[in-house]
C-alpha cells in the first residue's frame, strides 16, 4: 500500500524543486540560530544559511559522531517545556549519545514510520507481536504508527535467554507478523521454528526486522522454513526513520521529501545506481536535526522507478564503515570499551574486541596487552557496567572473556579492533 | 535522617538554580525543624523557569521518564541521571517486593495510547528484575476482547495502564496491580502503585490498604494547612525535590506508611 502517492510516487526533479529545496532552507536557517556548533560550522565553511540550499549542502562539512554530542546541549535547551522523550545508544566516546525530542518529532517521525509500515502491507486484522528483551519504548512508538494504519492488535512480549520457556506463550497469540532485531531472532530461531514445524496450523506471514543487517543466506533460510516475507525497516537513533522495503523487496525505500542522502565519494554502478558512504540530513526535525551526518553506513542508491511505482530511491546497505558492533540491536562502538578498560589506568593501550556466536549467547573476548594481567578482575568490573551490555550480561545474552597476549600481537602486525565471527544462518 | 536532608538541601541549593531562588540564601539546617522551615517548592515555581534551571547538570541528563498519561500538568517531564535511573530502579524492586508475588511471576501490562511510555518503563523494570512480562495495547477492543488477549497468556499478574473501565475480579488472575486507583479494592490481591510523573513511582498499596514507600528514597511529610502530600527525594542528584507540594492528599500513618484521600491532576 502507498499511503501518501503525492510524495512516494513524485516525479523527483519536481519534489527537488518544489519540497526539498525549501526544507533544507529553512532548516539551515533555523539550526544557524539555534545551534553553536551549526553556527560555527556554517561560518567556518562560509556558508550563508539564506544561499541557495543545494549549494549549501555541497559547502557543508560532514558530520561526525562526535560532533553529533555537540549538539545535545543546545537541543536540550531549545526543547525546554517541549521536550517529552530522549533515546540514548552507548555512544562512541564512552558516555551516552543522547537524541532529544518534542512531541512535535514524535508526530513528525509516526507520519514517515506509517509511510514505510503502509509498505509492508499490513492489514487491520493483522495481529502484529513485538518480540525483544529489553526496553520496549521503541515498540511503543511502533505500535502508535500501526494504529494510525487501523492495525488493533499489537503486542510486546518480552523474552529472557530461556528461549523455550519465554517462547512458549507466542503460539497462542499465533501472530500474523513477528517484528524484532536479527540478532534476536537468530538466537531464538531453532525453539521458534520447532514451534511452528510442531503446529501448523497458524497464521505467521511476515517478519519485520530492524537495527541491524539480517544475513542474506539467514532471511534466505527464514523464508524457505517458516514461509514468510520479511520486510527491513531501516533507520538510526540520530535519525529515526528512514526508510522500509517495500513488497518488490528490491532495496529499502527512503524518502527525499523528509531526509535527504549525501553520498560521500560516490562510485557509480550504472545510469541510475551509485554506491558510497551514505550521509543524512533530517529535514523534520525538530529538537536535533542533522546535516550530513555520518551514521556510518555505505550504501548503493538506485534512482531508477520500482516496480511497486514508488519513485522514492531505494537503498541497500553493503558495508559498515564505523568500529562498532550491534549486540541485539543496541548499538557498541569500539571507543567505549578502549575508554573503559583504560579508564583507571591512566594511560592508553591496544585492545581488540572478538565477537563469537556460542550456542545460547554472543561471545565478547577482549584481547589485551599482558602487562594488563594484574588488573584482570578491575577491567572486567569496568566492562560490565559499560552502558546496556550490563543487561545483556545479567541476562545472559552475552558472555565476557578476557586474553591477555604479548605486546608484540598489538605491535607486530596490523590488526583489525574487532573481528566479528558471529554468523546466523 | 537530618545528615541526609542537610547534604541534598546544600547540594540543591549548590547546583540547582530553582533553589537558590527559592531560598534566597544557602539554608542552615540544625534540626529536622529547621527543615520544615523550608519554603515549599510548588509546580508554579517551575513554571517560569527554564530547563537548564531545574536540574543540576545539563550533560548528566540520561533518561527523560514519560509522564504517566502523555500530557502533564508538571512544566518539564522527569530527568535523570544514570544514577536517577538506577535509585527509580531500586524503588521499583521495593515496591516489589512489598507484595510478595514469586520471583519470576509473569505479568502482563493493558495500556493505551495515554499510558503506553509509562507503562513501558513499568515492562522495562520487570524484564530487568527477571519477571517475564507482556504488554498489550488496548485501542477499541471490547472488554471480552481483552480478556480473550490475557487469557491466552495466562500470566500471574496483570498491571492495568488504561483509562477504559473493566471489571476484572472474575478474570482469575492471581495478583492485580494498577496506578493511582486509590479507591478502597475490594479485591484481597490488589496492589496500587502511586505514581506522579515528575517524581515516577513512590508507594505501593498492599492488602493492608495502606501504602508503603522506601524511607531510604523519600522523606515525606503533609501539609497541616490542607493535608496536600509533601515530599522530598533523597536519592536524586540531577533533579532533587525538595518539601515539593504535591496535587494529592494523604495521611501519614505510622512507619513508612501513608493513607491517600484524594489524588489530584497530575
Amino acid at each position: 500500500m502507498i499511503l501518501d502517492p503525492g510524495f512516494e510516487c513524485a516525479d523527483q526533479q519536481k519534489l527537488l524543486d518544489e519540497v526539498i529545496k525549501q526544507g533544507l532552507s529553512s532548516l539551515f536557517i533555523r539550526v544557524y540560530d539555534h545551534f553553536s556548533y551549526y553556527h560555527w560550522r556554517f561560518d567556518e565553511a562560509g556558508v550563508d544559511p539564506c544561499m541557495d540550499p543545494m549549494d549549501a549542502l555541497e559547502l557543508l562539512p560532514l558530520m561526525t559522531k562526535h560532533d553529533y554530542g555537540m549538539l545535545e546541549r543546545d537541543a536540550f535547551i531549545c526543547a525546554n517545556k517541549h521536550l517529552y522523550h530522549a533515546e540514548t545508544t552507548s555512544g562512541s566516546t564512552g558516555r551516552p549519545k543522547r537524541r532529544f525530542q518534542s512531541l512535535t518529532d514524535e508526530l513528525n517521525e509516526l507520519k514517515l514510520a506509517m509511510r514505510v509500515f503502509a509498505g509492508f502491507n499490513v492489514s487491520k486484522d493483522d495481529v502484529i507481536v513485538f518480540m525483544d528483551v529489553g526496553n520496549p519504548s521503541i515498540y511503543i512508538w511502533f505500535a502508535k504508527a500501526f494504529e494510525n494504519l487501523g492495525v488493533k492488535n499489537t503486542i510486546y512480549y518480552g523474552i529472557q535467554s530461556d528461549f523455550d520457556r519465554s517462547l512458549n506463550k507466542l503460539m497462542s497469540l499465533d501472530p500474523t507478523i513477528l517484528f524484532t532485531v536479527p540478532s534476536l531472532l537468530a538466537r531464538s530461531y531453532e525453539t521458534i521454528l520447532r514451534m511452528y514445524k510442531e503446529n501448523k496450523d497458524t497464521s505467521l506471514q511476515k517478519i519485520i526486522y530492524f537495527g541491524e543487517k539480517l544475513d542474506d543466506r539467514f532471511r534466505k533460510r527464514i523464508e524457505e522454513e517458516l514461509g514468510v516475507k520479511i520486510f527491513s525497516h531501516y533507520g538510526g537513533t540520530e535519525t529515526s526513520t528512514l526508510g522500509g522495503e517495500c513488497s518488490a523487496h528490491d532495496g529499502i525505500h527512503v524518502y527525499t521529501d523528509v531526509n535527504v542522502p549525501t553520498l560521500i565519494d560516490p562510485k557509480v554502478i550504472n545510469e541510475t545506481t551509485q554506491e558510497g558512504e551514505v550521509a543524512w540530513t533530517t529535514m523534520q526535525m525538530d529538537v536535533q536535526p542533522v546535516i550530513k551526518y555520518r551514521i556510518g553506513d555505505v550504501v548503493r542508491i538506485d534512482r531508477a522507478k520500482c516496480r511497486c511505482g514508488r519513485t522514492s530511491p531505494r537503498i541497500k546497505v553493503v558495508g559498515r564503515t564505523d568500529e562498532g558492533f550491534s549486540l541485539y540491536g543496541e548499538k557498541f562502538y569500539y571507543d567505549t570499551f578502549l575508554n573503559t578498560v583504560y579508564s583507571n589506568l591512566n594511560e592508553t593501550g591496544f585492545l581488540q574486541i572478538i565477537l563469537s556466536s556460542e550456542q545460547n549467547h554472543d561471545k565478547l573476548t577482549f584481547i589485551l596487552p599482558e602487562k594488563l594481567k594484574s588488573k584482570e578482575s578491575e577491567i572486567l568490573e569496568s566492562l560490565y557496567y559499560v552502558n546496556e551490555l550490563e543487561f545483556f550480561l545479567e541476562e545472559g545474552f552475552v558472555q565476557l572473556d578476557v586474553q591477555f597476549v604479548p605486546g608484540s600481537h598489538f605491535t607486530g602486525r596490523k590488526i583489525p579492533c574487532i573481528i566479528d565471527h558471529r554468523v546466523y544462518q | 535522617m537530618l545528615d541526609e536532608l542537610k547534604a541534598i538541601v546544600d547540594f540543591a541549593y549548590d547546583n540547582i538554580p530553582i533553589y537558590r531562588k527559592l531560598y534566597q540564601r544557602k539554608p542552615e539546617l540544625n534540626s529536622i525543624a529547621d527543615f520544615k522551615n523550608l519554603p515549599y517548592l510548588r509546580i508554579s515555581d517551575f513554571v517560569t523557569c527554564n530547563i537548564e534551571e531545574v536540574i543540576s547538570d545539563v550533560d548528566e541528563v540520561a533518561t527523560v521518564l514519560p509522564p504517566i498519561e502523555n500530557k502533564t500538568i508538571f512544566p518539564f517531564p522527569r530527568l535523570e541521571s544514570t544514577y536517577d535511573r538506577d535509585m527509580r530502579y531500586e524503588i521499583f524492586y521495593y515496591l516489589i517486593e512489598q507484595t510478595g508475588i514469586k520471583k519470576g511471576s509473569s505479568f502482563v501490562v493493558l495500556t493505551d495510547s495515554s499510558h503506553s511510555y509509562f507503562c513501558g518503563e513499568i515492562v522495562n523494570n520487570l524484564l530487568f528484575y527477571k519477571y517475564p512480562t507482556s504488554m498489550i495495547f488496548v485501542r477499541d477492543h471490547t472488554v471480552d476482547e481483552i480478556q480473550e488477549w490475557v487469557s491466552k497468556l495466562k500470566p500471574d499478574c496483570l498491571l492495568i495502564g488504561i483509562d477504559k473501565i473493566i471489571e476484572f475480579s472474575h478474570w482469575e488472575i492471581p495478583y492485580i496491580f494498577t496506578i493511582n486507583q486509590f479507591g478502597k479494592s475490594e479485591i484481597i490481591k490488589h496492589f496500587d502503585i502511586y505514581a506522579i510523573s515528575e517524581i515516577g513511582w513512590i508507594a505501593i498499596r498492599t492488602s493492608e490498604g495502606h501504602y508503603l514507600y522506601p524511607d531510604d528514597y523519600f522523606y515525606v511529610e503533609t501539609d497541616p494547612a490542607d493535608d496536600i502530600l509533601v515530599l522530598t527525594t533523597l536519592a536524586n542528584d540531577l533533579q532533587p525535590f525538595i518539601r515539593y507540594k504535591t496535587s494529592d492528599r494523604a495521611k501519614l500513618l505510622n512507619g513508612n506508611r501513608f493513607q491517600i484521600t484524594y489524588i489530584g491532576e497530575h
